[in-house]
């Protein structure tokens, strides 16, 4: 348990972790925003132990270059870090998995698939790059106007398809596997609304639920046939994972214009949970790390129950508080004091 | 500006190497002045005068044609595609392929402003109809990037009716599989083959 007042630096360590778990922040987008503003690199250490085996992972994230890392001191793939560390976070910005923006969504979603399955991080990696090129390359196409040579593009496309239909796939077999349990974490901590997750493919069609990758590698060949001359109009791509969004419905009611706050928190708590369950089953590397950024502060005394009851099996917890009153009794271990960046056992 | 600070501003220009390091590489040369910096000094000036991107393969050397292009102990068959020089040196270091090469400076990138006009393609795929040659090997490097650039060389060479293929990528020679990372053991298990 980290306890220390806003501004301190507590957020901080549980943002390092989930960063090793799934190379993205909860809070920011992009890596450069978690380098220090006077500073040119960032790193995380962490060192993991499991039954009689230790691993030290090394992150580096630069300001110039691609990121580095290490593990137990020899140099690894960056992708590889997150098959060596599994964790699962609640933050107060979980209510936005549910109201938010589909961004928010996608990062859920995200999450969930490179914890259950981390050589997917390597993937998504090599996504980000391609619609990085192809975007590049449809502003520059944009440029030329009709006399553009297209050839390119067609290259990019066969890299872009074949990786949104690998994510779009991996995400929706996901969602399906952790589906029971966040209906059974819902019934627990809320009621016997039935909670239901569709995948949400934005500007082309699946022909179900449970796709198989052959069949959503066609539908987006025939999204990005379609949208081609818009696309290099607006110069950027306008299909693709990348857009996709999840949705949820409880009750039959889509919960971002339906769920009351109470619903809210009791579904974003459930698809969290689920997740942590699901990967506490599948991972033979025990359980996740489960972390709770201030999230206490934000549930009320039913719903704070409901938690700790959860998540009290679980062989590690890190939370971090304001006030540690803030804490339910059960879940308080030992403590360590955070002040100006500085952590003391207490 | 003193010599040894053009030197050094000069020397921390170099890949791998910044200011300190650069400093401590001149101190390094003056101690040693007449057994390292003369002939160093020499050795660049000759490279400089000299050395020249081969008009056949793109490969470096001080003739052109190259040395491995005029070689005709070599299979004038078969031509690597490789992205830089230093893939050619590496696959020589090797002494596993005894065709020819073809470098094509780079890989696609519209990010960094390269595109098929930028590279060495037009003479790769002159080279690829000459009645001799049967088969090119595409050898870019495993990354998106390399493996994007690779297709489209593909797609260019599909009339020149050469055989194209591919580098294989798998488990490296020695490599235990515990310590593979999960996409070369993936890519491994795709490229399998039956004993
Ligand atoms: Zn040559």
């Amino acid at each position: 348990m980290f306890v220390g007042r806003n501004g301190q630096g507590k957020t901080n360590i549980l943002e390092a972790i989930g960063y090793l778990s799934t190379l993205a922040s909860h809070r920011v987008g992009g890596a450069q925003a978690l380098i220090g503003d006077t500073h040119d690199e960032a790193t995380i250490f962490g060192t993991l132990s499991h039954q009689s085996r230790d691993v030290t992972i090394g992150l580096t994230l630069k300001r110039r270059g691609s990121s580095a890392a290490t593990v137990s001191g020899n140099t690894a793939k960056v992708s590889e870090v997150p098959r060596w560390v599994s964790a699962v976070l609640f933050a107060p910005e979980d209510s936005a998995i549910v109201r938010g923006e589909p961004g928010f969504r996608r990062a859920f979603l995200d999450h969930l698939v490179i914890s259950g399955s981390p050589s997917m991080a390597a993937v998504y990696q090599d996504f980000d790059r391609v619609l990085k090129q192809r975007n590049s390359l449809l502003k520059s196409l944009r440029k030329t106007g009709p006399r553009a040579d297209l050839s390119t593009l067609d290259v990019w496309d066969e890299s872009f398809i074949s990786l949104s239909a690998e994510i779009v796939d991996q995400r929706m077999e996901h969602l399906a596997a952790i589906l029971p349990l966040v209906n059974s974490n819902y019934a627990t901590i809320a009621s016997g609304d039935e909670v239901q997750a569709t995948y949400l493919p934005k500007g082309y069609l699946l022909p179900s639920d449970r796709a198989e990758r052959s069949k959503i590698k066609t539908a987006v060949i025939d999204a990005l046939a379609r949208h081609r001359t818009e696309e290099i109009d607006r110069g950027m791509s306008l299909i693709g994972p990348q857009r996709d969004d999840l949705e949820l419905l409880i009750s039959q009611r889509p919960a971002r214009s339906h769920a009351s706050q109470g619903e809210t928190w009791s579904l974003a708590l459930s698809l969290r949970l689920a997740t942590a369950a699901w990967l506490k089953q599948e991972r033979p590397s025990g359980d996740p790390i489960i972390m709770l950024d201030d999230v206490f502060a934000e549930l009320d005394a039913k719903r704070r129950g409901h938690l700790v009851e959860m998540i009290s099996g679980y062989e590690q917890i890190l939370i971090t508080s304001a006030v540690e009153e803030d804490v339910p009794q059960a879940l308080r271990g030992q403590v360590f004091d955070v002040a100006n960046g500085v952590v003391t056992p207490r | 500006m003193g010599d040894l600070d053009r030197v050094m501003q000069l020397l921390a220009k170099l890949p791998g190497l910044g200011p300190r390091s650069a400093r401590r590489a001149v101190l390094h040369l003056m101690k040693r002045r007449e057994a390292l910096m003369m002939p160093l000094a020499d050795a660049l000036a000759n490279a400089a005068r000299s050395i020249r991107a081969c008009s056949v393969c793109g490969n470096l050397d001080s003739a052109d044609p190259c040395a491995i292009c005029t070689d005709d102990r070599r299979d004038p068959s078969v031509i690597c595609v490789v992205e830089d020089v230093a893939d050619v040196w590496a696959l020589e270091r090797a002494v596993a392929f005894r065709g020819r090469y073809h470098v094509i400076g780079g890989v696609l990138s519209a990010l960094d402003g390269v595109g098929p006009e930028d590279l060495n393609l037009d003479t790769l795929v002159a080279r690829a109809r000459e009645p001799a040659v049967t088969e090119v090997i595409l050898a870019m490097n495993a990354t998106v990037d390399g493996q994007t650039t690779a297709h489209y060389v593909a797609d260019r060479l599909a009339p020149a009716g050469v055989k194209v293929s591919r580098l294989a990528h798998g488990v490296p020679v020695g490599g235990e599989l515990d310590y593979l990372d999960d996409g070369t053991l993936m890519q491994a298990l795709r490229a399998r083959h039956s004993v």
